[in-house]
């Protein structure tokens, strides 16, 4: 997922230089907000080696989509969050609520608007990585992403994300709950698996095209096997995403097929729209003799899963994994 | 040494195009065979439903957007003007995004009035802009209609940005044939057909092509004939925008080159230049499919780099008769 992030950068030194100038005023919203008393501080191992942050943040701006879930679910409510990025279902409070600030998203990032909402934690990285340096200026940046280049990296970076959360909001045992049943799911769907062959999917502007790039990783926790992956693309190719045929996809006939609905993701149709579906069902005609099709052993990621990512993201696809294929 | 070409350029086209179209019969990712043709029912029924369907949609996709150049062309009075320099592709791109915005879920015959539509009304603003401007120099003409497309191109941009729908808009745009089987190409028999309606007035065309004055001094009804035209190329822009995507340069570069070396007869050019339409872009779709294979790069990017280099040269070669 590469995209043009010239206007987004400029808007993002404007921001920064608006920064500096309020900050030559004297007179800054974080002063007024802060407490006179040094607040605690606690040190974490962040992608961006340690950092310090504050041990009882309260104004919170959440940036990183895949963990969203996670801040709930510990109770925090953030002042500031990128409200496009927020997933369609789960969050309408969050999306609703005037009081968080809305930054735009990754591409048009609002950093005024973050600015104005006087944070003193930012929880960062994923779509905002690059922005890490312009936003720790206005506050501790905590980028606890997964890893999502290093192949392999991705599961451990789900679990260690999820407990540093936990550790900052003082919520670690919500947090090794959570760690507890993406590893409970993860178990029962590597033990449901056999090494079967599965076509990754990803369903964009009414198209299906190969998806490996950005669900691959979920391979990484089951035992299963891209059907193109000894197509010599790798996770690095930058051919992963690249268009394919329904006839190819028939010709490798994989046993499975497990898809992400992105079309559905950035949806804003209130009916029962199910892109993914219709496409698959209007492929009939080319894959009607395919293993996964005549078997029905197609699994549709939740139609978020595109937005979400996270560590609840992918225990519910481990989820969905080990029933589709415990009933089979 | 002027005639050799214009002797032989007939019987090299079509058997290019026999040969490239039996190509495309052949090659892809499913293994189909001469052999397997005859003998082996799941090659056949895969012929039938995925490597027909695309090696059609190539024909009329090309056939039609070269076509809709010629006429846009002569419209015009101006080589460098086709459905993507004049932003009609773009229009009708913004159709598709408006109704993909009001109505995702819509039927795709409704996603294609509202492309068809929009197209129409984009290459009126083209058309009247072009009225209202007084130098009407060769490199003018598409400079506006290239200007009109950027316009309509980055409000589309911004509001895909606006509602997210980014991705889509680039999955779909970047024009490719790859998810092309049975049952998603069929509107595009509409485009093959304004390719024939084209055929049977195309003199009109070519009268029309001599300028509003001479055209009405040898009795034809200029407004009317430019209508038709307009009307044309939306409805065949239109379709192929929403089946396959933006096909950049096809327009421009086949009916220039037909001219070249035929003249500029149309209701004599247009078959070929149809047939040279469809060499083109059966071949860089025969490229995108096989150098990446099992993957595939949409034939738009390839055809962009071909067009880029031919549009160029164009220029270049055109700048010894104006002085721009």
């Amino acid at each position: 997922m590469k995209l043009s992030r010239t206007s987004a950068s400029i808007g993002g030194l404007a921001a920064v230089a608006l920064l500096g100038l309020t900050a030559c005023g004297g007179s800054t919203d974080a002063a007024e907000a802060g407490t006179d008393t040094p607040a605690e501080t606690i040190t974490v191992e962040t992608n961006n080696g340690p950092v310090e942050v504050p041990a009882d943040a309260e104004r919170v701006v959440a940036l990183d989509n895949t963990s969203f879930a996670t801040l709930k679910a510990l109770g925090v409510e953030p002042v500031a969050a990128p409200k496009q990025l927020l997933p369609n279902n789960g969050f309408e409070d969050w999306r609703d609520d005037e009081a968080i600030a809305d930054v735009g998203t990754h591409r048009e990032p609002n950093l005024e608007a973050l600015n104005e909402a006087a944070p003193d934690l930012i929880v960062g990285g994923y779509r905002f990585s690059e922005y890490t340096d312009d936003l720790a200026k206005i506050a501790p940046v905590l980028d606890v992403t997964p890893d999502a280049e290093t192949p392999g990296a991705w599961l451990d970076g789900l679990r260690t994300q999820t407990e540093t959360l936990g550790t900052v909001f003082g919520a670690e045992e919500q947090a090794a709950e959570i760690v507890a049943d993406f590893d409970a799911a993860q178990t029962a769907a590597e033990e449901a698996t056999d090494g079967e062959t599965v076509f990754l999917a990803n369903a964009s502007g009414g198209k299906i095209d190969n998806g490996a790039g950005r669900i691959g990783r979920l391979l990484e926790g089951v035992n299963l096997e891209d059907v193109f992956a000894s197509e010599d693309l790798d996770g690095e190719s930058v051919h992963n995403d690249s268009g394919l045929a329904p006839e190819t996809v028939a010709e490798a006939d994989p046993d499975w097929m497990i898809v992400m609905d992105r079309d559905a993701a950035v949806s804003t149709a209130e009916d029962e729209f199910t892109p993914a579906q219709s496409l698959v069902a209007a492929l009939e005609n080319v894959w009607g003799e395919t293993t996964f099709f005549a078997g029905d052993q197609i699994i549709y990621l939740n139609t978020d899963f595109y937005k979400t990512e996270g560590i609840q993201a992918y225990t519910e696809a481990y989820e969905q994994i080990s029933e589709a294929f415990s009933a089979n | 040494m002027r005639n050799l070409p214009t002797r032989y350029f007939p019987a090299a086209v079509v058997l290019a195009a026999v040969g490239l179209t039996a190509a495309s019969l052949l090659v892809g990712g499913y293994s189909i065979t001469f052999e397997k043709l005859l003998h082996d029912p799941a090659a056949q029924h895969m012929f039938f439903v995925s490597r027909i369907p695309r090696t059609l949609a190539l024909i009329f996709a090309a056939a039609a957007m070269s076509v809709c150049g010629v006429i846009m062309q002569l419209i015009t009075q101006n080589k460098f003007v086709e459905p993507t320099t004049a932003g009609t592709a773009q229009w009708a791109g913004l159709g598709m995004l408006a109704i993909l915005i009001v109505d995702p879920g819509a039927a795709p015959m409704a996603k294609m009035a509202v492309a068809i539509a929009f197209a129409f009304a984009g290459t009126w603003v083209f058309i009247a802009f072009l009225n209202r401007v007084r130098v009407k120099n060769s490199l003018v003409v598409p400079l506006v209609g290239i200007m009109l497309g950027a316009v309509v191109g980055s409000f589309s941009t911004f509001l895909a940005g606006t509602f997210d729908l980014l991705q889509t808009m680039s999955a779909w745009r970047s024009g490719g044939f790859s998810g092309i089987v049975e049952g998603f190409y069929e509107p595009l028999w509409l485009a093959a057909v304004v390719c024939v309606a084209a055929y049977f007035v195309a003199d009109r065309f070519t009268v029309a092509g001599l300028g509003r004055d001479v055209a009405t001094n040898v009795g034809l009804h200029y407004g009317r004939v430019v209508f038709l035209g307009v009307t044309m190329v939306a409805l065949a822009t239109g379709v192929t925008t929403v089946v396959v995507g933006f096909i950049p340069f096809l327009g421009l570069i086949v009916p220039n080159l037909v001219s070249m070396i035929l003249g500029d007869d149309l209701r004599r050019n247009l078959p070929w230049v149809a047939a040279l339409g469809v060499v083109f872009l059966l071949a860089c779709d025969l490229i995108g499919r096989t150098i990446i294979a099992p993957m595939e790069l949409p034939a738009s990017v390839i055809l962009g780099v071909v067009g880029a280099v031919a549009f160029i040269s164009l220029v270049l070669r055109q700048r010894k008769h104006v002085n721009a």
